[in-house]
């Protein structure tokens, strides 16, 4: 009998737990719902019909913020018609699997499709591999509406400056207009800004080139600093605005038009 | 930091191994002397894991010190790919402690609770203990990616009166790492125990 309260008590204790095993804290153990979230998102965001003013939400750095993201996300969802939500990355602490579920499971719940940038700490360990397996490639793009949106991996540092980081090939491919796209502009997203000591020097000048004569970028999107920052950086005319991390309790609330768009920073 | 660890490593291999014979000296010893069922505990043992952060199976030697109330093991683990969604190797050193007395269940002994501490390393160029000079300026994260600490909390039933078992022991634990731990106490909102402990099995085998 008292073997079988035993067996009870503990079988209860297990089925109270989520992932109950953990055969390693680097482990990339996903299941279906937590795989390939970018094209996931892609595919729900593609199936709203955008307005001439596309509605954005920018938030970002959640690390260990795990509360600080579960009010944004309330905070968030008090928006109407909102088209999507920007993550700008360092979604993770340590690299974790766990932590990217957890962010996941906190995220999910919001009204709107999220896309996510990769951020430093989530390369760290094998973190390339859990991003690539939960949400997608560390370069993306997509056209929404009037506007191309490309999310590019500018984390240099964590892959010792090595000149190829930032993809500048790839980035010029997808700033200048080929004949079978029309967008009106482009929006860059990165996680750490072209100006930080994270990103490789060798390449700054490449970078603000392709997206200055690209013509299309009035608006580039960083997170990374803990705090924001709206301004030019270079003389070219591009608008350069970093988001403050959930810890802060803040996120950017975006609107876009054709050839426009405006910032609102946002406390909760 | 993998030197030591390997100096470590085949040094308790090699207790590990003459370690064997000298027990069954001390047990032949004991069976002649006494007529009670228990052997003498040999101080030596060999753990066999499922989980528990160091890997999906692996394989410890260790060796109790004041009557089995404290514990300390070496372990080295494997995640294959196929499991892990990653290969990953792990060394891991463990220290329990029993702070209160077993309990006797007919031909059993429970210990009801057994605390410890785990540090393990995981090897491969993707970790590190000390961010990498030629990357990093000093202390950029202040954290290592191949070194996570953990707190144990579980229990053991020795198979004591069981004839043909009585060597053997089988153990449950709860660990959270550092990390999880850290997070929990700044977000008691999203987090909770049953959140960050994850559970371990495992087989002990005194030798």
């Amino acid at each position: 009998m008292k073997y079988l309260v035993l067996l009870g008590l503990l079988s209860l204790g297990l089925t109270s737990c989520d992932d109950l095993f953990e055969y390693h804290p680097n482990q990339i153990r996903l299941e279906s719902h937590e795989r390939d979230l970018t094209a996931k998102n892609l595919a729900r965001l593609l199936q709203q019909q955008p307005g001439d003013t596309l509605r954005i939400l920018v938030m970002g750095d959640t690390q260990r913020f795990y509360d600080d993201a579960v009010d944004f996300v309330k905070h968030a969802n008090t928006f109407e018609n909102i088209d999507f939500v920007i993550h700008q990355g360092d979604i993770s602490d340590f690299g974790l699997t766990q932590e990217h579920k957890w962010v996941h499971d906190i995220m999910e719940h919001l009204e709107w499709p999220y896309l996510t940038v990769v951020g430093n700490h989530d390369l760290l360990a094998n973190g390339s591999k859990v991003y690539q397996q939960m949400y997608g490639p560390l370069n993306y793009s997509f056209s929404y509406g009037h506007t191309k949106f490309v999310f590019v991996d500018t984390n240099s540092r964590e892959y010792g400056f090595n000149g190829q980081v930032p993809d500048i090939g790839w980035l010029s491919k997808e700033l200048y207009q080929r004949e079978d796209e029309d967008f009106a502009q482009a929006i860059v997203v990165s996680h750490v800004p072209p100006h930080d000591g994270d990103f490789d020097r060798s390449l700054e000048d490449a970078y603000q080139n392709v997206l200055e004569t690209s013509k299309k970028v009035k608006l580039s999107l960083f997170g990374h600093i803990h705090n924001f920052h709206t301004g030019h950086i270079y003389d070219n005319g591009i608008v350069y605005h970093g988001t403050t991390t959930v810890k802060k309790r803040g996120y950017t609330y975006l609107k876009v038009w054709a050839d426009g768009f405006d910032i609102k920073r946002i406390d909760y | 930091m993998k030197l030591f660890y390997t100096c470590i490593l085949s040094l308790l291999l090699c207790l590990a191994t003459y370690v064997p014979g000298f027990a069954q000296e001390q047990t032949a010893d004991t069976v002649e002397t006494t007529t009670l069922a228990s052997p003498a505990a040999s101080a030596y043992h060999l753990k066999a894991q499922f989980a528990g952060g160091i890997g999906f199976l692996s394989a410890g030697v260790g060796r109790t010190f004041f009557n089995e109330k404290l514990e300390t093991d070496l372990f080295l683990g494997y995640l294959p790919e196929s499991i892990g969604g990653d290969r990953i190797v792990t060394s891991a050193i463990k220290v329990t402690y029993r702070p209160v007395k077993p309990i006797q269940l007919k031909a059993i002994d429970w210990q009801p609770l057994r605390i410890g501490a785990q540090v393990s390393y995981t090897f491969g160029s993707d970790y590190f203990v000390k961010e990498p000079g030629d990357k990093y300026i000093k202390g950029y994260y202040g954290f290592p990616t191949a070194l996570h600490g953990s707190i144990l909390l579980g229990g053991q039933i020795d198979f004591t009166r069981i004839n043909k078992l009585n060597k053997f022991s089988a153990y449950y634990e709860f660990g959270s790492s550092m990390e999880y731990l850290i997070s929990y106490i700044q977000n008691p909102k999203y987090l909770s125990p049953a959140k960050i402990f994850k559970l371990a099995l495992g087989v002990r085998m005194r030798l």
